[in-house]
């Protein structure tokens, strides 16, 4: 089953983590007009995202932004938000990045193993429920998850959502992040069940490019992922800039 | 902030809750089921903390279900809802305690030992032995079993309350209730069950029909709607019965 690892050598990991995540250095920045600064820490995380899955006719569909950033500063405009645990199961990230691609890549390892062991495919619903376990199990100790697991197995597509408070929800759409409320608001409008792969494509799209239009925290390019009974398949990324001005950043050139 | 009611009848229990599951602002999912099915007689409904709720439903199931399968038969509602409490006692003084306030309800069903008899094996020889004694003992048991028969009717008339509910919260605090309701949505309404079906109120909550204590439900989510800041588009109502969870349905509220 499950095995726990080694926490920080502190009396308290969570206050440890905390310090040296949010106010270490916080105390050095200097004041701007009277007020204390807010700065990153040390191990201060990748927070400020877009994610969006739904499920319609012809599978699962995933849509992410690619910004990563810290405080004020856009760290990465080309982070890849889509983690591919299984050629039938995906996981998006949301939240702090380390935490996201570590504990989705612990989860890709156990699904692997589980699947080696039993000969049989390890279901969505089981997988994203390892998922779920893992992460309550480390509740309250400064986590930063909040992922979605899209998959296809022998009774249909699946979209769960899992985060750090050990949550996990079972729907036909979900969307994570900080851009999240501008995300639905598009992607509650407009989606139907009976979506064609196509419009399914355009709307993960249209959705994502609202929310980094309006989050600042969003942004980058857009990556869409289609999954179906034959596995996951991207589709081309778009630039949201490109998407926005209708072209190249001119001076560039 | 979820809602979560019951009342209690006679010989049923009804449960309600919110559907919409929230995380900060979002409404995460708007068909979200609240009240778990411990077993065919017995709903626990549960709010509180994320991750939380959904783990300490499954582990009590589980539980409930490894002890029926040891005992050959269901706990007692009774005994299940002090089970659930010493659970929650015990967590509180741990490091991570289930934040998790509940309803539990259930409905009390007489069961029989119709399985097989577990006790040894026994022989051939003995068990002739054991007919000509069965034969001797025949007559003097079956004046005690009519003596046991007429005591056991008596008890049954007087405990034919076969309907309980409880009140759990996360400090392990037990209490039997004819009606209940966890969450803010308490405050609006706990006023009204007692008008409707309280202590004072011209009909008690053990002499409603199913039909009576959905009418209730009924005028309190209705209430919560003139009154509440949180308005919840629906409810999911379910009813357990001698004869299981005979209902489940999504109650809306009706306004003007």
């Amino acid at each position: 089953m499950f095995k726990s690892f080694v926490l920080p050598g502190k009396e308290h990991p969570v206050k440890f983590d905390e310090e040296i995540a949010y106010t270490e250095t916080s105390k050095d920045t200097p004041p701007v007009d009277g007020l204390v600064q807010p700065a990153p820490g040390r191990l201060h995380r990748l927070h400020g995202t877009t994610t969006l899955g739904f499920v319609f006719q012809h599978g699962v569909l995933i849509a992410v932004d690619s910004r990563s950033t810290m405080g004020q500063y856009i760290s990465s405009q080309t982070v890849k938000k889509v983690i591919e645990i299984t050629p039938r199961l995906l996981g998006t990230m949301a939240g702090g990045a380390a935490d996201c691609d570590y504990w989705e890549r612990r989860l890709a390892r156990r699904v692997r193993l589980r699947e080696l062991e039993s000969k049989e495919e390890v279901t969505v619903a089981a997988a994203s429920r390892m998922l779920a376990n893992m992460l309550y199990y480390y509740k309250g100790m400064g986590l930063s998850v909040g992922t979605m697991v899209a998959g296809f197995d022998a009774s249909g597509p699946h979209l769960y959502y899992v985060d750090n408070d050990g949550v996990r929800y079972h729907n036909d759409r979900f969307s994570v992040g900080s851009g999240s409320t501008y995300a639905y608001a598009i992607l509650d409008q407009e989606y139907r069940y009976d979506l064609s792969v196509e419009e399914a494509v355009t709307l993960g799209r249209r959705a994502i490019y609202h929310a980094t239009h309006r989050d600042a925290m969003s942004g980058g390019f857009i990556n869409v992922y289609l999954m179906t009974e034959d596995g996951w398949q991207r589709y081309p990324t778009k630039d949201c800039y490109v998407e926005h001005y209708g072209e190249e950043e001119p001076f560039l050139e | 902030m979820d809602s979560l009611l019951g009342i209690r009848g006679k010989d049923f229990v009804i449960l309600a809750c919110s559907m919409q599951a929230a995380r900060g602002i979002t409404v995460q999912m708007t068909e979200y089921d609240k009240i778990a099915k411990i077993d065919d007689h017995k709903m626990l409904a549960v709010t509180g903390e994320g991750g939380d709720s959904q783990q300490f439903v499954d582990s009590i199931r589980s539980s409930l279900k490894l002890t029926s399968f040891r005992q050959g038969f269901p706990l007692k509602v009774n005994a299940a809802a002090n089970y659930i409490r010493t659970r929650l006692a015990t967590s509180l003084r741990t490091r991570s305690p289930f934040q998790v306030n509940t309803i539990f309800g259930g409905v009390d069903i007489p069961f029989s030992i119709e399985s097989e008899d577990i006790s040894s094996p026994t022989t051939s020889s003995s068990k002739l032995e054991e007919k000509k004694e069965e034969e001797k003992s025949k007559e003097e048991e079956e004046e005690e079993e009519l003596k046991k028969g007429e005591e056991e009717k008596e008890e049954e008339e007087k405990d034919d309350q076969t309907a309980h509910l409880y009140l759990i919260d996360y400090l392990g605090t037990l209490c039997e209730v004819p009606f209940a309701a966890q969450g803010y949505c308490s405050h609006f309404l706990l006023s009204l069950f007692d008008r409707k079906c309280g202590e004072k109120a011209p009909i008690k909550a053990d002499e409603l029909s199913i039909d009576q204590a959905k009418g209730i439900l009924q005028t309190a989510i209705n209430q919560l709607q003139v009154r509440y800041l949180i308005k919840d588009p629906k409810y999911l109502i379910k009813v357990v019965t001698a004869e299981g969870i005979i209902e489940e349905m999504e109650m809306r509220p009706h306004i003007g």
